[in-house]
């Protein structure tokens, strides 16, 4: 797969198939972002193959492709006033057609809102939120989008340790409700913790893709990222990384 | 904080308060100026009422009332496609391409066109080619830069700006006169005819960006955004620069370069009513209106017989408003 002249992904496929959290870890310049935004549809040129339910990606009508996926960046920076709702709000566009939203839409933004714990600060200027917060509500808006996959930019980066926990928790409870999650981390223990796949990216070859048991080794961290790390295991026997001094 | 979602209820309350405004200024203005107008003995076809009304103050405020709300929502279209809340419809070097081709028609001494004044043709046609470049210059393939849209447009106006002073410098007094007068901007009593045509230019690009508002409010917060809610964002910006630079630059081939309105409208109307298109669009249409109606009254009196520009009474009555709005809602952090 090539974007801009440059090669993302090469001699490799990924298949996702419904239902799981995965996680696309790697250094950076490993081409996660890239390869997201060219699932996302937002990498129009790209060469090589991507297809979203049996079309090519570019092939999806713009509004169809987005009531399916939905796509968080990284940050948003508004330079107008709306508010928290607002932002939620837009959520629905692929969804109504006429100039005001209907009572589904309402709705769909109150359970988002809900799930999301931002209901406390719905009234208040998008702005004026903290990180975290704006974080969250831009959660919520993909949510509100009511998409069948759900591909995140690196979601807990602005969050603190209670909100990335609560984000990765929701996360996992969405795949088990049946969405596709595809987040994209620097965080290998959330990765480790949470997902049900792990994607390990280095300079656009896929090294590993397994289970987050199967892909966290000592050796494999080390090969990818170039760090020394031990292994330990969670009391769910899950991979924990531990690395530093 | 007042609530500021739409509903269809609110929405129809502010816009129909809005267009009582426009209509407002529609029928009190033409009664002011130095010679009382009644309008029984106007529509009675007497004289002189008739004629002052119809001839010298109606077209003058209808012009006032189309170019106001023109601008204002060219404004608020710039400022959120280019997302900078500094943005006017001028951002793109419109107005000074327009005014290249109507100072350039002064210095050769163009007078009429297919019947039409040939300083007009020329504006919009100075307007129409800025737009083009700047539109060349700053789309690669399908795609296209805001960022580099910014610059290309910064530039052709500094460029547009330096040819202005170059024809000004070599111009003989009548010609430099009239260009400098041309530069000031102003609104003057036009045919109906020109009304009819300048609200054929506007009013189509109005309703479009009226209809396309919930695009506008994605695009405000980024492409992608936009893109991921299922926007063609590159067809969709296309539309908005070509839209917005046409209302703007049909308006100065009009008028001259009229600043402020499109500034300070849009901004009043979001401290008030949050950043949502689909209340700004029409709102900015129908307060811009009434604004630039209203100052355009108060430069044709306030020193009658002589005229003071426009541009200096937007600025100076609106400023002022504008900074006592930032002071009263800066503990809320609207900007």
């Amino acid at each position: 797969m090539r974007y801009n002249g440059s090669q993302v992904l090469h001699g490799a496929s990924l298949d996702f198939e419904g239902e799981q959290l995965a996680a696309v870890v790697g250094p950076n310049g490993a081409g996660k972002s890239t390869l997201l935004g060219i699932m996302a549809g937002l990498r129009p040129r790209y060469t090589g193959r991507c297809r979203y339910n049996g079309t090519e990606i570019g092939k999806w009508p713009r509004r169809a492709f987005a009531r399916q996926v939905a796509f968080v960046p990284q940050s948003v920076r508004l330079e107008f006033p709306f508010t928290a709702e607002q932002v939620v709000l837009m959520g629905r566009t692929p969804h109504c057609d006429g100039l005001f939203e209907s009572p589904e839409d309402r709705e769909a933004v109150e359970r988002a809102m809900a799930i999301t714990d931002t209901i406390r600060f719905r009234r208040r200027d998008f702005r004026s939120l903290s990180g975290g917060e704006r974080q969250r509500v831009i959660l919520a808006s993909v949510l509100a989008q009511s998409p069948r996959v759900l591909l995140l930019d690196e979601p807990t980066t602005f969050l603190d340790l209670q909100h990335q926990v609560a984000t990765y928790n929701l996360l996992r409870d969405l795949a088990r409700k049946g969405l596709l999650v595809v987040a994209v981390t620097h965080d290998l223990n959330l990765a480790a913790a949470y997902s049900d796949r792990v994607i390990m990216l280095r300079a656009g070859e896929i090294v590993a893709d397994a289970a987050p048991s199967d892909v966290m080794t000592a050796e494999m961290v080390r090969r990818v990222f170039g760090v020394d790390a031990e292994i330990q295991r969670t009391a769910a026997g899950r991979p924990w990384i531990v690395y530093g001094d | 904080m007042p609530t500021r979602s739409v509903t269809p209820r609110r929405w129809l309350v502010v816009v129909s308060l809005s267009a009582a405004g426009a209509a407002a200024a529609l029928v009190i203005l033409p009664l002011i100026g130095s010679a009382p107008v009644d309008y029984g003995r106007a529509f009675a076809g007497l004289s002189p009422d008739a004629e002052i009304l119809f001839y010298a103050r109606l077209p003058r405020v209808l012009l006032g009332l189309l170019a106001g709300g023109a601008l204002a929502v060219a404004g608020a279209l710039f400022q959120a496609l280019l997302r900078d809340a500094l943005a006017t419809p001028y951002t793109l070097g419109v107005s000074s391409g327009a005014s290249l081709g109507a100072v350039l028609s002064i210095s050769l001494g163009w007078q009429t066109a297919v019947g039409l004044p040939a300083i007009w043709l020329a504006a919009f046609g100075g307007a129409g080619l800025t737009l083009a470049l700047v539109l060349a210059v700053a789309t690669e393939g399908r795609r296209m830069s805001s960022f580099t849209l910014l610059l290309a447009g910064v530039t052709i106006n500094s460029i547009c700006l330096a040819c202005i002073l170059f024809l000004q410098y070599l111009a003989d007094f009548g010609q430099s006169f009239a260009i400098v007068r041309w530069l000031l901007g102003g609104i003057d009593a036009v045919e109906y005819s020109t009304l009819g045509w300048l609200a054929g230019a506007v009013l189509p690009f109005v309703i479009y960006l009226f209809w396309k508002a919930r695009d506008w409010n994605l695009m405000t917060v980024g492409e992608e955004w936009a893109a991921s809610r299922g926007v063609s964002t590159s067809r969709l910006m296309l539309a908005g620069y070509i839209s917005g630079s046409l209302i703007a630059g049909s308006v100065t081939a009009l008028t001259g370069p009229i600043g402020f309105i499109g500034l300070i409208v849009p901004h009043a109307l979001r401290l008030r009513f949050g950043a949502d298109h689909r209340f700004l669009i029409p709102c900015s249409f129908f307060v811009g209106a009434a604004f630039l109606a209203a100052c355009d009254t108060v430069a044709r009196t306030i020193l009658a017989p002589t005229e003071v520009p426009v541009g200096v009474i937007t600025a100076m009555l609106g400023g002022p408003f504008f900074i006592w709005l930032l002071r009263s809602r800066r503990r809320s952090l609207w900007l």
